[in-house]
């Protein structure tokens, strides 16, 4: 199944900080389709955004001093975050380590905090956003299919 | 009757306070009555001509030895000794000075014209107090030499055989004079002086040098002297009424040898050998040097004292806490390592955690990355859809300021509809008044001036 443009508009409006635009576009959402495709486009745009902060020559200081920043910005990221499990699944997203044991539901939240927070670090303007959600829908369809 | 008076050497002592005897010039050693050097050592020699004097050799050395023995208090005798002995360098022999011959004429009795310096000394008295002090002295350097040199002591024992043999029995007087010392570190810086004493030529340049280590050397000359033989082999004496039981072990002598030579570590001083006098440094050296490695060897023996260098080896016994053993050694187990080895940092839990190793190996492509992603981290369920949804407010948190300077102010563009007249400052009252006073006076001083204007008119016509 392919990814849906308003799945893609939903997300894109998240990571934009469009928080109005992402209420109103998220209750139109299909949720039995937001079950699967959603999924799948929060967890590409997680991989190919830690791929591109850390793939290069990212460390573990740098995965730890990065999941402490997000961690620090606001007491409700502190307790939504776990240090441990954030770190987790950056490093498991380049290729070490395995977050078989992590919950479902957590790790929906972490991914779409982290994913949040690297979007914002990175400063994409409107056309590298697009250019982002483009390459994210392409992994996405590759996973649903 | 001051040689048989024993408070005789205080009446010495109070008289030459008062007199204050001047040692001789350098340059002029006969001058004012003062025997010449050469003087004093003629009359030495010629001590020995009237028998063994054994009390003499005290007597010779014993005010330098007296004057350091110890402090004033305590040192009375000594003091007084060295007076009488200073009194009778300053007696010449052919006694030019007559104000002096008085006192002395005392104690020339026995010896007529034996004004040598050591004939005084054959007072039991003077030297006996002296040698007491002294041998409190010796005894605290005893231990020093004794319990590590029995080879020096030896020596020394041989030593004052032969000073014995030349003393004879005149050393009677004097208890302390008769302790035996078993230590004989005094005793080779004493005894040669004390074979020599009677052509002692070393008394009158030591006592001419006036330093004070000249002074301090005598002490083991004097006692020593008088110490009839005791085998060495009993280092400490235990006849009763002995100084030497009462002796400190090692620990409080060997500072007291460190210490100044003024006190009574003089006699084990090496430094001190050198002002003894020619004769009895050839008697000292060789103990002098014995005396140091004494010493010396002392604190080595000291270090072993604490464990036999076997003893380690020999423990049978384990230190455990906690049925945990404890290192209690710099020799490990590897056996038992696992039983104290619950430190932390030991070991290196993962070399892939490593701060500063990179992450991502480079065998990993990005695909592999992405399909092991898709496996583990895509989990198209309920539970990750309400996670992502439930975090949606906490992500606003995550929002950036937009870019730009923080500090620059953005403020809507004036138009010119929008402009603000500027404030105008409302009237003062202070002001007012101020200038109503400026005012009137203005006002006035026309008014005046306009006046008299008129009336100079008024007055021309």
């Amino acid at each position: 199944m392919a990814i849906g443009d308003d799945q893609v508009a939903t997300l894109r409006a998240h990571l934009a900080g469009e928080f109005e635009e992402y209420e109103r576009r998220w209750e139109q959402l299909d949720k039995e389709a937001a079950r699967t495709e959603y999924t799948a486009l929060v967890a590409a745009a997680f991989f190919e955004a830690v791929d591109r902060r850390f793939a290069k020559d990212g460390t573990v200081a740098d995965v730890i001093d990065f999941v402490g920043d997000v961690r620090s910005r606001s007491e409700e990221l502190s307790d939504a975050i776990d240090p441990r499990i954030a770190e987790r699944l950056i490093r498991h997203a380049l290729g070490d380590g395995s977050i078989g044991d992590i919950g479902d539901e957590t790790m929906g939240s972490t991914q779409m905090l982290l994913l949040v927070a690297l979007i914002a670090d990175e400063q994409l303007d409107d056309a590298g956003l697009d250019e982002f959600m483009t390459e994210v829908r392409a992994v996405a369809d590759e996973w649903t299919e | 009757v001051a040689v048989d008076n024993p408070n005789s050497a205080e009446a010495v002592e109070g008289r030459d306070a008062v007199e204050t005897p001047q040692p001789p010039p350098p340059d002029r050693p006969g001058a004012e009555g003062f025997p010449s050097r050469a003087e004093s050592r003629a009359a030495a020699a010629a001590a020995p001509d009237d028998g063994p004097r054994p009390s003499d050799e005290p007597g010779d050395d014993t005010p330098p030895d007296t004057s350091s023995a110890g402090p004033a208090d305590d040192d009375r005798g000594g003091q007084a000794a060295a007076d009488t002995s200073d009194s009778e360098h300053d007696r010449s022999p052919d006694g030019q000075e007559p104000r002096r011959e008085e006192p002395e004429g005392t104690r020339t009795d026995d010896g007529g014209t034996d004004q040598s310096p050591s004939s005084e000394q054959n007072t039991p008295d003077a030297p006996g107090e002296t040698e007491s002090e002294d041998l409190d002295l010796s005894e605290t350097s005893v231990p020093i030499e004794a319990a590590d040199q029995p080879d020096l002591q030896q020596e020394d024992v041989r030593q004052e055989e032969i000073a014995d043999s030349a003393r004879g029995p005149a050393d009677a007087p004097g208890e302390a004079a008769e302790e035996p010392h078993p230590d004989g570190d005094p005793g080779p810086e004493t005894v040669a002086p004390s074979a020599d004493e009677s052509a002692d030529p070393h008394t009158d340049s030591a006592q001419a040098a006036g330093g004070p280590e000249a002074v301090d050397s005598a002490p083991g000359q004097v006692v020593v002297a008088d110490q009839p033989y005791e085998p060495p082999d009993d280092l400490h004496d235990p006849r009763p009424g002995s100084h030497l039981e009462e002796e400190q072990p090692v620990d409080d002598v060997l500072p007291v040898a460190e210490a100044e030579p003024v006190d009574e570590s003089a006699a084990a001083d090496p430094d001190t050998i050198p002002h003894s006098g020619d004769g009895s440094t050839e008697g000292t050296e060789p103990t002098a040097e014995p005396l140091a490695d004494g010493i010396e060897s002392e604190g080595e023996g000291g270090t072993h004292t604490g464990e036999p260098s076997g003893e380690d080896d020999d423990w049978d016994f384990d230190f455990t806490v906690n049925e945990k053993y404890v290192r209690a050694r710099a020799g490990l187990n590897p056996v038992r390592a696992e039983d104290w080895s619950n430190e932390v940092g030991d070991q290196i839990p993962d070399p892939a955690e490593r701060k500063g190793d990179r992450i991502v190996n480079e065998t990993d492509d990005k695909a592999s990355r992405r399909e092991r992603m898709r496996r583990e981290g895509y989990k198209a369920t309920g539970e990750v859809r309400d996670g992502i949804r439930k975090v949606a407010d906490q992500s606003k948190a995550l929002k950036r300021p937009p870019t730009g300077n923080p500090e620059t102010r953005i403020c809507p563009p004036a138009t010119g509809s929008e402009a603000r007249a500027g404030d105008h400052q409302g009237l003062d009252v202070g002001n007012a008044v101020t200038a109503g006073l400026a005012a009137g006076v203005l006002i006035g001083e026309l008014i005046h001036f306009v006046g008299g204007k008129l009336e100079n008119r008024k007055g021309r016509r």
